[in-house]
């Protein structure tokens, strides 16, 4: 069994082994921390990337909680009832109620046309709710009381060759036409709203469909995300429509996500096993070109186990070493990051979210990698036949 | 009369290769007193070096007896002899074998650091200065000529105050000179610290500076010279 002066012993060994060759022991400590930022850094990026979609499609889309007319009916009623009744909850920070139909646009100079989503909001309230206003490409975005102004996504403004200030003719779903004049151009980053809608006001809406007091949807935003559920049970029983959340309103991205997950679970590990690999690979070589220096030890009285725990020592500092770096050098990109966003694409800015439970487990499975592969060479080469080593080296 | 530290009893040692045994020893009885300087000499394959790896319990014989101090050592396990190396036997080898990574007199501390020793660095210190190299223990063996480093690794050797110096063709890779000045240094040893040594030579002008030539061919023991 090996005493505590032998360890001391070891560790004044392995720290001059360790510090002989800087070159190698810049390598292992370099490939250490690589391999840690390789798996730490693109699980931050996909994090920051769920999380920015899911954020988008709150502030944009579905606001914290969505109310929608049961499946038999077109409309919710009595909104103006409805709104008051949530206005009288505390931590209700908006609420802005909605008309979604279809409609067709035309660009009248060259006859082009598509059919599109038509949002119908009154800005004022929307704005409490979504932050679609901050998506304003060129232009403005629309005024309560506007009606005959409308916001349309740079897509389709783009396909049918639209710009701000043009004067467009709108057929809406009850056969009703009418021109209106593009006063904002919208990007969001967002396929559904740059490529398939078109935003009016409700005033605007209602006098040309000729309904009152009704909407498709209510969006509601609260004061506190995470409190959805509860308000979902305290709104249920205000109205006679469906109540979700934006967790619900999303489970198609979910779903989506869930396949990712599964490739980017399927990455992590095939990088933590790559990464492993190269280490022990590195660690390994450098341990196995020690065969000499272990048989003058052995020759001079070290015990098997003398030279073992020098290896084990070794390795716990290239381990540490590496994973400490590695740490910070993540941290540090990701802090960096976090003030400079990566654009995924035009209008999605991801900050990648560090992921502390997945930088420990990283962090682990390196490090054991890295002791592993030091103790089997070591314990390959205090195995072999001293006289074999070192006569005539 | 004088103590007899070392014996060996029909000592043999078989190496196989696949199908093909050979021996390399073939039953050597010997025996060395305390304070003695011995040089082992013989052609090549005489089996000078398998002697040396046996009585230094760096390998198994595969038959026989040796006995340090009276112990019967051939019966140790790895870690029993791994002790026994480190408190009892002091090697020098033919290529030296210092470490790179330490100094002159991290090298001589290191037997007794992992024996575990407190006094090392000042004992290490006194080697030095009795091989004549103190003002030198701050250097790295790369900084040294073949003779220091053979003297850093008579001072390694002494460290635990062993009973037995092992030397190992320690004159080989070295000039005439530097070769004359280690003999000096081990019979200085043997005259002024009655320490025992075993040589392993090829050079019978060096070995006839020992007390005695154990002559060895085909493994076996075939003269003894008293010089």
């Amino acid at each position: 069994m090996i005493n505590l002066k032998e360890i001391k012993t070891a560790a004044f060994l392995a720290k001059k082994d360790t510090l002989k060759d800087w070159k190698i022991f810049a390598l292992v400590i370099v490939a250490l921390s690589f391999s840690l930022l390789n798996i730490v850094f693109i699980q931050a990026l996909m994090s920051g990337l769920v999380s920015e979609i899911y954020a988008q499609t709150v502030d944009l889309s579905t606001g914290h909680m969505v109310i929608e007319p049961d499946k038999d009916q077109e409309y919710l009623d009595n909104i103006n009832n409805l709104e008051k009744k949530l206005e009288a909850l505390s931590g209700v920070a908006g609420i802005s109620p909605r008309y979604v139909d279809r409609a067709i646009i035309i660009e009248k100079k060259h006859d082009k046309k598509s059919s599109a989503t038509l949002i119908a909001f009154t800005p004022s309230k929307e704005n409490d709710v979504t932050k679609l206003y901050k998506k304003i490409k060129s232009g403005e975005f629309l005024s309560d009381g506007e009606e005959n102004e409308i916001l349309i996504g740079k897509t389709l403004a783009n396909d049918l060759e639209l710009a701000v200030g043009d004067k467009v003719k709108m057929v809406f779903s009850n056969g009703v036409s009418k021109d209106f004049r593009i006063k904002g151009v919208l990007d969001a980053g967002m396929e559904p709203i740059d490529k398939d809608s078109i935003y009016v006001t409700t005033q605007g809406y209602e006098k040309f469909l000729n309904v009152h007091d009704k909407a498709s949807s209510v969006v509601i935003r609260l004061a506190d995300i995470n409190q959805v559920e509860n308000y979902r049970y305290m709104i249920i029983p205000l109205t006679r429509g469906e109540v979700y959340t934006w967790k619900t309103k999303t489970e198609y991205i979910q779903r989506q996500i869930e396949s990712w997950g599964m490739v980017t679970a399927m990455t992590t590990l095939i990088g933590i096993l790559t990464a492993a690999t190269a280490i022990a690979i590195i660690i390994y070589i450098n341990t196995s070109s020690k065969k000499r220096e272990i048989a003058i030890l052995k020759a001079i009285g070290g015990s098997n186990s003398f030279i073992m725990t020098i290896y084990t020592i070794e390795s716990i500092i290239f381990g540490l070493l590496g994973i400490l770096f590695g740490n910070i050098v993540a941290y540090g990109i990701l802090g960096y990051m976090a003030n400079r966003p990566m654009a995924a694409r035009e209008g999605l800015q991801v900050i990648p979210v560090y992921n502390l439970e997945l930088a420990i487990s990283a962090s682990i499975i390196l490090f054991l990698s890295a002791l592993t592969a030091g103790i089997y060479p070591a314990w390959k080469a205090a195995k072999t036949n001293i006289t074999k080593t070192i006569w005539g080296v | 009369m004088k103590n007899i530290i070392l014996r060996t009893k029909n000592l043999k040692k078989i190496y196989k290769m696949g199908k093909i045994e050979f021996s390399a020893l073939n039953g050597v009885d010997l025996e060395i007193e305390e304070g003695e300087f011995v040089a082992i000499m013989g052609s090549s394959g005489s089996g000078k070096t398998t002697l040396l790896n046996m009585i230094g319990l760096l390998d198994f014989q595969t038959e026989g007896k040796i006995f340090l101090d009276n112990t019967d050592v051939a019966t140790m396990d790895e870690q029993q002899r791994a002790s026994y190396r480190l408190k009892k036997i002091g090697f020098v080898f033919q290529f030296f074998n210092l470490l790179n990574e330490l100094t002159g007199a991290e090298n001589v501390m290191l037997p007794g650091m992992i024996k575990g020793s407190s006094n090392s660095r000042e004992k290490a210190l006194e080697l030095l200065q009795l091989v004549g190299l103190k003002e030198r223990a701050g250097h790295k063996p790369s900084e040294l000529s073949g003779g220091q480093q053979q003297r850093v690794s008579i001072a390694r050797a002494l460290i635990n105050d062993p009973r037995l110096i092992l030397a190992d063709e320690p004159t080989a890779n070295l000039d005439s000179n530097s070769a004359m000045q280690v003999v000096n240094l081990l019979r200085k040893l043997r005259n002024e610290q009655n320490q025992t040594i075993v040589m392993v030579t090829h050079e019978l002008e060096l070995g006839k500076l020992a007390d005695r030539i154990i002559w060895l061919k085909d493994g076996m023991v075939i003269k003894n010279e008293i010089n």
